[in-house]
């Protein structure tokens, strides 16, 4: 009889436990709200967190709905601390939140905005595809963030390089970021993987947040032509002179002078010797040494920088004919973003 | 004096017509001013006739090899003789520069003078070394230095060296073809073991064309 009764307790106890075993992390949440609405802030609590733990794939809004009640359960329950954090989470989560104001009452508020300004996090946002063609449009990411801070924005290679630096400084509430296509050296860009990396940057300029966006690039190139290298310096001309031409100048006025005043005495000859080698040997030697001071080393060739200037302006008009025939003749850039990748301390 | 003038008319022409620059290569032409001074020492004594003549000079490059012809002609005389005696000189140098300031250089070298003792003829085969450096501006300096490896001289007295030396400079602008240059030269030559000494030393001055 007594084990009747206790099969009986057992599966009472199952069948009763079977509707709460079946709630979803949407529903966990919800009766958290629900619990928050009655004041039953204890119960919210434990509603909210095992919403959170439970659901390993929570649509970001309903995160940030949960975070945002959480936070205000904590606060209203004396935990302030503990609070501040989980609205330091909602943050890294979506920096672009505001807290609700018609929802919260001005206390859990100014516990955000205290929480919000402690925080450096952006969040990029850029369409999942988009088609510009080059010198026409470009690709224009807004960034959010959550408070004002430094930032630095890059498109990076696969393997991490480099290619365009697209803006370095401060951002306030949001900004919008320009990519025209091309890398630091003004060619168009390869197709490929890279990606655009958003630094966050505390005011000694350590970087505190890191969101990197995978994007692939897919060039249609129609009878383009391709972007001049950088001019290199083999084209150039030495701009200040060295040492050497003026030794020369020097050393070899001195020799040659005294080659033609003093040679023709060792030679057997007849009779004296003309004044006349001793002005063509002075004028060897002192134009030796007037070339020494010409020449001397660092001054700055003239010709060559001039040289150096017509040769750097071609060289510019030629990247600007390269532009104008490239925008004409059209050359498209596809770009697909894939999800962002958060890391740092403030993730 | 009317050679001397057919002489520098023809060098005016010539300056004139002679293409210039021609693609790769460098080119120099030009008329001279040559003061000429010629000492013969001998058991009879020492002679110094001098005088002035007038020539042309021309320089033709490709890549590291040239070519210089050098011709004049005038009449040199002492105070005390009383005829002049007529010289004619010219040479054709072949050279090749082996590194910028070098060249090596050998050519046939020919001398006539007309004395009152008949015409001597000296044909002298040479062999130099070229120095020339870039000095201040486009003012270049150079010195020739030379041995006769052969020589073949109508006089009673049998041939035994010869030495040269040559320095100047030469002016060549970029932005017009002209040419400058001032020469001197000496060159001596010992014959019948020194019994009789030549040095013939000539200060020039060269205006022409394109570059020497």
């Amino acid at each position: 009889m007594i084990g009747i009764r206790v099969l009986a307790a057992v599966i009472v106890a199952c069948t009763a436990a079977g509707p709460a075993a079946a709630q979803t992390a949407d529903d966990l949440i919800a009766a958290g709200v629900r619990a928050y609405d009655n004041l039953d802030f204890g119960v919210a609590a434990s509603l909210l967190r095992r919403g959170l733990a439970s659901g390993p794939a929570l649509d970001p809004p309903v995160r940030v709905r949960a975070l945002a009640y959480l936070a205000a359960t904590e606060v209203f329950r004396g935990n302030s601390d503990s609070g501040s954090a989980v609205f330091g989470r909602l943050i890294s989560v979506d920096p672009r939140h505001r807290i609700d104001q018609l929802v919260f009452p001005p206390e859990i508020s100014s516990v955000f905005d205290a929480v919000r300004r402690t925080i450096l996090a952006v969040a990029p946002v850029l369409p999942d595809s988009s088609t510009f063609r080059i010198g026409e449009s470009g690709l224009t990411p807004w960034l959010y963030s959550s408070s004002f801070h430094e930032i630095r924005v890059e498109l990076q290679g696969a393997d991490g390089s480099m290619m365009r630096l697209l803006y370095a400084g401060l951002i306030g509430d949001s900004l919008r970021i320009d990519w025209d296509g091309r890398t630091d050296d003004g060619s168009i860009v390869e197709q490929g993987q890279y990606v655009l990396a958003v630094a966050s940057c505390d005011e000694t300029g350590t970087t505190v947040r890191m969101v990197r966006v995978p994007l692939v690039v897919e060039v249609d190139r129609r009878d383009s032509i391709p972007h001049p290298g950088a001019l290199p310096d083999s084209l150039l001309l030495p701009e200040r002179r060295t040492a050497g031409p003026g030794i020369e100048a020097l050393v070899g006025g001195i020799l040659l002078g005294a080659v033609v005043v003093a040679l023709p005495v060792a030679l057997e000859r007849s009779g004296e010797l003309s004044k006349g080698r001793f002005a063509v040997g002075a004028a060897i030697s002192l134009a030796g040494i007037a070339g020494f001071f010409e020449k001397r080393p660092g001054r700055e060739i003239a010709v060559n920088i001039s040289a150096n200037d017509s040769i750097r302006q071609a060289w510019r008009m030629q990247v600007i004919q390269v532009a104008r025939q490239n925008a004409r003749s059209g050359v498209d850039i596809t770009v697909r973003a894939g999800s962002p990748q958060v890391m740092g301390r403030q993730q | 004096m009317r050679g001397a003038t057919r002489v520098v008319l023809l060098s005016l022409i010539v300056s004139t017509a002679f293409p210039l620059q021609l693609i790769g290569q460098s080119v120099g032409i030009g008329a001279k001013v040559v003061s000429v001074r010629l000492s013969r020492e001998t058991a009879a004594g020492l002679e110094q006739p001098k005088g002035t003549a007038f020539g042309i000079e021309g320089v033709i490059s490709v890549s590291r090899f040239g070519l210089n012809i050098r011709y004049y002609e005038g009449s040199i005389s002492t105070p005390t003789a009383g005829s002049d005696q007529d010289i004619v000189e010219g040479e054709a140098m072949v050279w090749f520069r082996p590194v910028r300031w070098l060249s090596l250089v050998i050519g046939p070298h020919v001398r006539s003078l007309v004395t009152t003792r008949g015409t001597e003829r000296w044909l002298f085969l040479e062999a130099r070394l070229h120095s020339e450096v870039s000095l201040l501006g486009p003012i270049r300096g150079y010195a020739d230095v030379w041995r006769v490896l052969a020589a073949d001289v109508n006089v009673a007295e049998p041939f035994d060296n010869g030495y040269g030396i040559d320095g100047g400079l030469t002016l060549s602008f970029g932005a017009l073809p002209l040419a400058f240059a001032i020469r001197y030269r000496n060159e001596s030559a010992t014959l019948a073991g020194g019994a009789r000494l030549e040095t013939i030393e000539q200060l020039a001055i060269v205006v022409g064309f394109g570059r020497f």
